[in-house]
């Protein structure tokens, strides 16, 4: 059994529910939620992130919008739908289940 | 010293050294397959070039004016390469992983049939399918033309250039040699395919220009292999027909059936009958030879140019020369048609012979031929031309007869001829030869006349005219035939003397 393997697949399911958190309060464009997720050590490699926004958005869950700055290129500034917010509630309830399931679990 | 290209990413405009930009589209064209379709992934790729532009922008910030390998190598490696962001990504891990490990143990995919437009000459039908089926592609063309002439070569490839569809990305080009489309087989087909792109572009267009001219490519290509078939039909029908001609008509090859003297004649001797002026033969034999050369030759030469595909001097003088000379035969055509025409202009009758009887009925009957002393009654030979001696036999007299002004049965035998001048017809009337008697009551008339081969032939005539007293009887075939009225018949050789009543019914 491969350990990565593992671990990947933890950090990829909770990927989609933190990027959606991340955007509960404001909008941000791809870097600022990359800059985050960096942060918090949940992302390893900036292309996984991609993929997943766009996923996310054809669900309708997210959507965006081009903003002309000076100085630089236009930028994408995604936001929360309220289908979005709906999910996010969704997977809250599940991950604070998780956390309580394993705690109970761990002794 | 490097050469640098100018690139638009992620709507800002870099300079980035040549390796640096192979590396660069490598990474972005291996990640794009490797999202397979995706829904979205136009989308995807442009949210990535986006963050990859930023990238190297933040890194040409540091006063750096081009990009080099290293930002790149550096960006790939923040952006991550395609197997880590679909490990990360993916919708099912594990099952993927699987299908990924089998694959990349080499067994090899069963192979999908795809038109090669890379490696194809025209649209990459023949290429595609030799790679399908595991053969040359010099043996698939090679098929297809000879199906070309069979006559349904030419719809199946159309046909297969609509269906079948062509290999256009890398995973589509692995697929078509069986290959497992895995990201390193992509990595490596997109490096092929950059070393060959490399190759061409040093010494050709660039992309851009090369897909605008991909299409012309095409037609010219069709244009090409179509023209080099007409060109060997063309060479291929002329040859045989320069055989045939020049065999045929050379003069003594003897193939036209006559009787009598000879039993075949050639075309020449042919002709020379129809064209007894000599004048005119002398025309209409160059006339003949001309086209007869000229024609075969100029196609030819046509071929020859359409399956050079070029045209040089000597091959445009050559088909000039032959348009001349068939223009200059079909000339000396019309030149002879009209001399023709002029022999013909005017004929004349002349009475060759008259006997008259006093005898009471008159019975027409043919004039049997003898050989050996032997009476011929009919000889069935091929009908054709016939000539004996160096005459030309005809066969065929005419005949009518009407009221005669005394008691007295009178018949006139008349010769007629076509010539150029008066003098020339007659002359050639009177060496007309027709053999006719009156043996007691019999009246008999040869069914053949003859005239000298050197006459030709111009409309030669023999027509007997019979006077029939008012009351005396004419009997022909043994019936007695009613002399108030007019009527004439013809007289042929072993039948029955067939004859017509003017403005009646025929009669029994």
């Amino acid at each position: 059994m491969n350990i990565d393997n593992t671990q990947a697949q933890m950090r990829k399911g909770i990927l989609e529910f933190c990027i959606l958190n991340i955007l509960l309060t404001k909008e941000a464009y791809p870097s600022e939620i990359l800059e985050q997720l960096k942060n918090a050590k949940l992302i390893v490699v900036e292309g996984t992130l991609y993929p997943l926004l766009t996923r996310l958005k054809n669900a309708e869950l997210l959507s965006y919008r081009w903003e002309e700055s000076t100085g630089g290129p236009p930028r994408k500034y995604y936001s929360i739908t309220p289908q979005g917010l709906n999910s996010l509630a969704a997977l809250q309830t599940t991950w604070d289940e998780l956390v309580t399931a394993v705690n109970s679990l761990k002794k | 010293m490097k050469k640098t290209i100018s690139i638009h990413l992620g709507k800002q405009q870099f300079v980035i050294e040549e390796d640096a930009y192979l590396r660069l589209n490598n990474y972005l064209t291996t990640l794009e397959s490797s999202f397979n379709n995706e829904a979205g992934t136009i989308e995807i790729m442009e949210d990535i070039e986006m963050r990859c532009a930023e990238l190297l922008c933040l890194q040409t910030a540091n006063g750096q004016h081009v990009i080099t390998l290293k930002e790149v190598d550096e960006a790939i490696v923040s952006l991550g390469h395609p197997e880590e962001i679909n490990e990360a990504t993916s919708a099912d891990n594990t099952t993927e992983k699987m299908y990924n490990s089998q694959q990349s143990e080499g067994v090899n995919q069963p192979k999908r049939l795809f038109r090669d437009v890379e490696n194809g000459s025209i649209a990459g039908v023949c290429t595609g399918l030799a790679n399908y089926l595991a053969i040359d592609p010099v043996i698939v063309k090679i098929i297809f033309v000879l199906l070309l002439f069979l006559g349904f070569g030419g719809l199946t490839y159309i046909i297969l250039w609509i269906v079948v569809p062509n290999a256009k990305t890398p995973a589509d080009k692995l697929k078509m040699k069986g290959k497992a489309v895995t990201v390193d087989a992509i990595k490596e087909e997109i490096e092929n395919a950059a070393n060959r792109f490399e190759k061409s572009a040093h010494s050709f267009a660039r992309k851009v220009d090369q897909k605008g001219s991909e299409i012309s490519n095409r037609f010219e290509n069709i244009g090409l292999v179509l023209g080099k078939l007409f060109g060997i039909m063309f060479i291929f029908f002329s040859f045989i027909w320069l055989l045939s001609f020049t065999l045929l008509l050379s003069g003594n090859i003897e193939v036209i059936p006559i009787t009598g003297d000879f039993h075949y004649t050639s075309l020449k001797s042919l002709l020379a009958l129809a064209l007894p002026v000599s004048q005119t033969f002398q025309l209409y034999w160059a006339a003949i030879w001309l086209i007869g050369l000229g024609a075969p030759f100029f196609f030819i030469t046509l071929g020859i140019r359409m399956l050079l595909g070029n045209s040089k001097k000597l091959i445009s003088f050559a088909l000039l020369l032959f348009t001349g000379a068939v223009i200059v035969g079909i000339i000396l055509a019309i030149i002879g048609g009209v001399q023709i025409a002029r022999d013909f202009s005017v004929v004349t009758e002349i009475e060759n012979k008259q006997i008259t009887t006093h005898v009471d009925s008159l019975y027409l009957e043919e004039l049997p031929s003898f050989s050996d002393n032997k009476k011929i009654i009919t000889t069935k030979e091929i009908d054709f031309i016939q000539i004996e001696n160096k005459r030309i036999v005809e066969e065929g007299v005419n005949f009518s007869y009407r009221n005669s002004s005394d008691s007295l049965f009178h018949v006139h035998q008349i010769y007629t001829a076509h010539g150029a001048t008066r003098g020339n017809a007659i002359r050639r009337a009177s060496v007309i030869n027709h053999p006719f008697e009156i043996k007691g009551i019999k009246l008999l008339i040869s069914p053949f006349y003859s005239y000298p081969m050197t006459n030709g032939f111009r409309s030669h005539n023999v027509e007997i005219i019979i006077e029939v007293p008012t009351n005396k009887k004419l009997f022909i075939n043994n019936i007695a035939v009613e002399s108030t009225t007019t009527s004439h018949g013809m007289i042929y050789a072993g039948k029955p003397i067939n004859h017509w009543v003017v403005g009646g019914t025929d009669d029994k």
